[in-house]
């Protein structure tokens, strides 16, 4: 168990900035050249940023479940290798590009998934940037925010107010935007009752706490005690731990969480990596209801039979990052004190061990490395 | 006034699956809150076959008389009835009753009613010459309506009209009606051409392709024909449908909706295949920003609506008139893929 971080520890000395910074050519950062090969701690060379880029010290970086689903080849999407992974990165500006108007040298900026989009094309124009047909990713496509310097386009770079704790706001920036977003993709009213499959991961610990200040009642579905004392510390209203229900017979859980719920939940947020919770969300959720894909098991495919679809008239919806609108107001949630990730900071050269503890479901909120060692 | 009879004509079974006999059965007496309708006209709906067939999780009352596209005239009103008179024209949709007091009926979503009473699976339909109907939910048809005409919009129409709402899409934005020459297929293609969007019909064979391109659909896709469909219907639509109504009876047409349907579309289902599940790839589900929405029926404002365009000469499902007594026939017809259009039901013969 992890104590919550408290703001005051980490708060950037903002008397040490210097109007211009000293940008070394080599840096530390995590790289793999294969899926599932080894992921090399070592000296890497420092980016320059585009004309339409910024250069970002990073400080802190989340490492999400994404990141393993990148350096395993999990998905249908191909990453480009060599590869620095990572997308939750918060650092300093320390260099721009000649066309960036709207980072100064000094400002705290963020890397997020969407490290850029064409701004062109019919998603682009309407605020649907990451769906982007040429988007390109951090940690993905784009060396990503596990190293100490990364490249943003200065469109895409989240902006993050001056004195921020920048290890307690990296994971808002893909997880906290990210579940904030199926939060508003599932279109609930206050005083509704909303589900959390996986409620105590990096994003449901965080989707319990967006849900909770937009009024919602929760109840949250993740595995063991552990688990259970954090979902009670975000402020969750109901737990189902899925341990203590017989896998062979999901009715049992889909009727103790329609009980609760008074009918069902009126939206589900499946943060989860089980493909069966998925699938088991389009059962419990209530006539009328919406159910929000948002986490992404390799090969997973939701299966919803038509009859009940349709006669209980439920929407399943996916849900994929946010845009820079939502970004500005998840982080904002975080700047009021509304939410806060539970964290654990280890160097970036134990990436691997973050890894293997996710693999195993262990970890509990949000591991994130401090590049610094 | 004429009398109304005690005995009548109407088809029933008495097992799933059973033989369906046209025969003498008692005329039904109308609750306090019901109206007796003398069908003129009753449409025939893919559920009806489903129905009798028994392929659904829900089960039907035994023994039924199907049908819940009924269009006729008030003869008789329960003793609290007061938004209908004698002599109105009255149609029977699929839900007859609800129970008006739960969050569902609260909200304008009656359908989905946990205690719903539904004509032609648990209320006897409209497949006899007299049928009975709560008077809140029964549609109210205009005095100069066509009835045979106006009998498929009770259902098809009002169904693929709300399908088309729950689509949420813009003039302008391209729909494809997968099912397009079919009962709700025909009456989708006119809805959506009449709330201004461009539509892409998929169904099978050259007769089909001419009645959808008859009905104003501007591309007609061949699933009989096309070797990759999914790229046929995105290259078509410069990047896939905003929307995909399911109104066929194929699984795999419907999985396949979530493969062309443009990024942040929306896929709607209606259609019911016996069993059929909706498979869709969650990281594609996911990256594409998909919704996947159920569509049920519509309630009384939608089927209000629905009828005004019908009303207004918007819409208009081709049909065919055969006998009440034929109905065994029209099903026939119906699970072998060869229905244009509607079957419409005349009471008389």
């Amino acid at each position: 168990m992890f104590a919550l971080r408290r703001q005051t520890i980490r708060k950037f000395p903002l008397a040490r900035f210097q109007s211009t910074f000293k940008i070394p050519e080599m840096q530390k950062g995590v790289i793999f050249e294969t899926h599932g090969g080894p992921l090399e701690y070592k000296d890497i060379p420092v980016p320059k940023p585009k004309p339409t880029e910024i250069l970002i010290n990073v400080k802190y970086s989340g490492v999400c479940h994404t990141d393993l689903h990148a350096w395993k080849g999990d998905w249908p999407l191909a990453v480009k290798l060599p590869l620095v992974g990572g997308h939750e990165g918060a650092g300093i500006v320390v260099a721009k590009g000649e066309s960036v108007t709207n980072f100064e040298i000094g400002d705290i900026a963020g890397i997020k998934w969407l490290n850029g989009s064409c701004m062109s094309c019919e998603f682009c124009e309407n605020g649907d940037e990451s769906n982007c047909l040429q988007a390109d990713l951090s940690g993905y496509t784009h060396d990503g925010s596990f190293q100490q310097y990364a490249t943003a386009d200065a469109i895409q770079a989240a902006k993050i107010p001056k004195g921020t704790d920048l290890a307690e706001v990296a994971p808002i920036l893909c997880a906290g935007v990210t579940v904030y977003k199926a939060l508003k993709t599932a279109d609930l009213k206050a005083g509704q009752w909303v589900a959390i499959s996986g409620a105590a991961g990096g994003l449901g610990s965080l989707a319990v706490q967006y849900a909770k200040a937009m009024g919602l009642r929760v109840l949250g579905i993740d595995g063991g005690d552990a688990k259970k004392g954090l979902f009670n510390q975000m402020g969750g209203d109901v737990f189902i731990d899925f341990t203590k229900f017989p896998k062979d017979k999901p009715e049992e859980m889909t009727a103790a969480i329609q009980e609760a719920t008074n009918g069902g939940p009126h939206g589900v947020i499946n943060v989860s990596v089980s493909e069966a919770a998925i699938s088991q969300g389009c059962d419990y959720v209530r006539p009328t209801g919406k159910v929000v894909l948002v986490g992404l098991p390799a090969g997973a495919v939701c299966k919803s039979p038509v009859f009940q679809h349709v006669v209980k008239s439920i929407q399943i919806k996916g849900s994929y990052v946010g845009n820079r609108a939502d970004t500005r107001e998840a982080l904002q949630f975080f700047s009021e004190g509304k939410v806060k990730s539970p964290i654990k900071i280890i160097g970036l050269s134990e990436l691997p061990k973050a890894y293997e503890l996710m693999e195993q479901g262990k970890i509990l909120g949000r591991y994130v490395v401090d590049t610094s060692y | 006034m004429s009398e109304i009879p005690k005995i009548q004509k109407g088809c029933i079974f008495y097992e799933n699956g059973g033989e369906i006999i046209y025969k003498d059965i008692p005329v039904p007496v109308p609750k306090a809150n019901e109206i007796l309708i003398n069908v003129k006209y009753s449409g025939v709906c893919h559920t009806d076959l489903h129905a009798w067939h028994g392929d659904w999780p829900l089960d039907t009352k035994l023994p039924l008389v199907g049908g819940h596209e009924g269009a006729g005239v008030v003869v008789a009103k329960g003793a609290n009835v007061t938004n209908f008179e004698i002599g109105d024209y009255a149609g029977i949709k699929w839900l007859n009753g609800s129970c008006m007091g739960c969050e569902y009926c609260q909200q304008g979503a009656e359908p989905n009613c946990p205690d719903a009473d539904l004509s032609g699976y648990t209320h006897d339909g409209s497949f006899q010459q007299y049928a009975t109907a709560d008077a809140v939910q029964a549609a109210r048809i205009p005095k100069d309506a066509d009835l045979a005409a106006i009998a498929p919009i009770l259902c098809a129409g009002v169904t693929v009209y709300k399908a088309l709402k729950t689509a949420d899409l813009r003039p302008g934005q391209w729909v494809a009606v997968s099912g397009a020459g079919g009962g709700l297929g025909s009456l989708a293609i006119q809805y959506a051409t009449a709330m201004g969007l461009r539509v892409l019909a998929i169904d099978g064979g050259d007769e089909k392709g001419d009645l959808c391109k008859e009905l104003g659909a501007e591309v007609y896709v061949d699933f009989m024909k096309e070797k990759n469909i999914v790229k046929t219907i995105q290259d078509a639509t410069n990047g896939g449908p905003h929307g995909v109504i399911n109104v066929s009876v194929s699984e795999l047409a419907i999985s396949q909706s979530c493969d062309y349907v443009r990024a942040l579309g929306k896929v709607v289902l209606v259609g019911l295949p016996a069993g059929a599940v909706c498979k869709s790839p969650v990281f594609q589900q996911v990256v594409k920003s998909i919704e996947i929405k159920g569509s049920y029926v519509g309630n009384r404002q939608d089927t209000a609506e629905a009828i005004d365009f019908f009303v207004r000469g918007k819409v208009h499902c081709p049909f065919k008139v055969v006998g009440l007594s034929e109905l065994p026939h029209v099903f026939k017809l119906m699970a072998e893929g060869k229905i244009l259009g509607r079957y419409v039901l005349d009471t008389t013969c």
